[in-house]
């Protein structure tokens, strides 16, 4: 397609990605399912990163379109179902690792099964993997909102229902986290393009 | 934002778990009707569920609250009066008569029961290898498949015995074999635990739970013991033909209460 019509496909999918919702709102299962299957990927590798194996991370993913099923009549704005998908992925993670740690503590971090389903993962890679594993949860989902989901500071803002400025505050103390985590080296120019622009 | 973006590559290599995401089987909006002489009984009311690959979900309800009319239904054992059935997203057409829904069930459902039906003429071995001699597959496979299996599920020694000669967890054992070695992607297990004592249940519990984590194995089970429900990830509550609330396993010790609690409501204390 010519980069001129970019704005129409852009228009077409919206409104077809609304149509949809609405179809999914009034009960049909396919409507539905084609929306989860647009975002599904993405939304197990949230889950990953907070539960950071797979067998839970697949619950997590389970559980979320369940309860998205289960609420979509609820939704008001069809607009908004991405990031109301998203906000059930995010509580539905807090709740699920709460309930977790009351049994056990779980491992910081299953590196092993990680490494062992992915060899072509490089070094520096399994450096910033680890330090993003490590980071307070409030810091990893503002980044994972903003840096893997492609949210604006405003739309974070809306889905995790905090002031915007916090949600500037947090991303900006979860990326000098991740530094230190990685003392300078390997994503520094990275973070730096990133905090000139916030 | 310049398109360099390590966060994002770190984590989009985080490998998606094959199949596991995937819908398997989907029931949309069924109801059965059976029409009699003087009076009509709705033993299935708008059932809407969805059951992912390597999921295990544990139907739960007294008798007579159709959750064997269900278990029909998705076997193409009898045929909906309304609704479609779905298996990975595609409708599942025409399955209700012979000979597709031979086929059908063949190709996609294992079965366990609770009286185990092994054909009492036959050895472990032979009984195990029934699904496949169906599928005609070669000889040679067959028992490769068959030896593997039985080492899997630890009734290698048993391989020349006749069922009558197992207690009743290695018949349980031989029909689960016999069940998923054909690799279907649904195993049906219908109160797979109701003729066993208390220690063979988690025994045999604790291998469809192996077989679900570690091949993957969708199962639907069929249960009327809170206890056996908290082995699911997911229990759906059946009453008077329609699913009428559900639970999330959380695998912690409260399930069982949690899933007694919702029992007992359902069914106002009439366990």
């Amino acid at each position: 397609m010519a980069k001129s019509n970019g704005w129409k496909e852009a228009i077409f999918i919206t409104t077809q990605h609304v149509s949809l919702v609405q179809l999914a709102q009034h009960g049909d299962e396919q409507a539905f399912y084609q929306l989860i299957e647009q975002e599904q990927h993405k939304l197990y590798r949230m889950a990953y990163v907070y539960v950071q194996n797979e067998n839970d991370a697949v619950e997590v993913f389970q559980q979320t379109i369940i309860r998205a099923y289960e609420g979509l009549p609820q939704l008001k704005e069809p607009h908004y179902f991405s990031t109301w998908l998203t906000r059930i992925i995010i509580n539905v993670c807090k709740t699920y690792i709460a309930k977790k740690n009351t049994v056990q503590l779980v491992e910081p971090h299953t590196l092993e099964d990680f490494t062992s389903t992915t060899p072509t993962y490089i070094e520096e890679e399994l450096d910033l993997w680890h330090s993003l594993c490590k980071l307070e949860e409030k810091y990893k989902t503002v980044l994972l909102l903003r840096f893997y989901q492609d949210y604006s500071v405003k739309d974070i803002a809306a889905i995790l229902q905090y002031p915007e400025g916090t949600v500037k505050t947090n991303i900006r103390r979860g990326l000098q986290a991740l530094r230190q985590h990685l003392k300078g080296a390997y994503i520094d120019e990275w973070v730096q393009s990133v905090e000139r622009g916030h | 934002m310049n398109g360099f973006n390590p966060l994002k590559e770190v984590i989009d290599a985080i490998p998606i778990p094959k199949g596991r995401l995937t819908e398997v089987l989907r029931v949309e909006g069924m109801s059965k009707v059976f029409q009699q002489k003087h009076h009509t009984v709705q033993a299935l009311k708008n059932i809407h569920c969805t059951i992912y690959q390597g999921e295990m979900v544990a139907i739960m309800g007294t008798s007579g609250s159709g959750k064997s009319t269900l278990l029909n239904m998705i076997s193409a054992i009898d045929e909906p009066t309304e609704g479609a059935l779905f298996l990975f997203g595609e409708e599942a057409h025409d399955i209700y008569q012979e000979p597709n829904a031979s086929k059908f069930r063949k190709e996609n459902i294992g079965f366990i029961f609770q009286s185990f039906h092994l054909l009492k003429d036959l050895s472990v071995e032979d009984n195990i290898a029934l699904p496949l001699i169906l599928n005609d597959l070669p000889s040679k496979d067959i028992k490769v498949r068959v030896q593997h299996m039985m080492e899997k599920l630890n009734i290698a020694a048993w391989a020349k015995h006749r069922p009558s000669e197992l207690s009743g967890g290695q018949k349980q054992r031989v029909a689960i074999a016999r069940a998923v070695i054909a690799n279907p992607p649904i195993l049906l297990a219908d109160e797979p635990t109701g003729a066993l004592d208390v220690n063979t249940t988690d025994e045999i519990l604790e291998l469809l739970v192996d077989l679900q984590k570690n091949m993957n194995q969708t199962i639907l089970l069929v249960t009327h013991d809170p206890y056996v429900a908290t082995y699911a990830n997911r229990v759906l509550f059946f009453h008077d033909g329609a699913i009428v609330d559900s639970y999330q396993n959380q695998q912690t010790a409260e399930d069982l209460d949690c899933i007694l609690a919702k029992f007992k409501l359902i069914t106002r204390g009439d366990l």
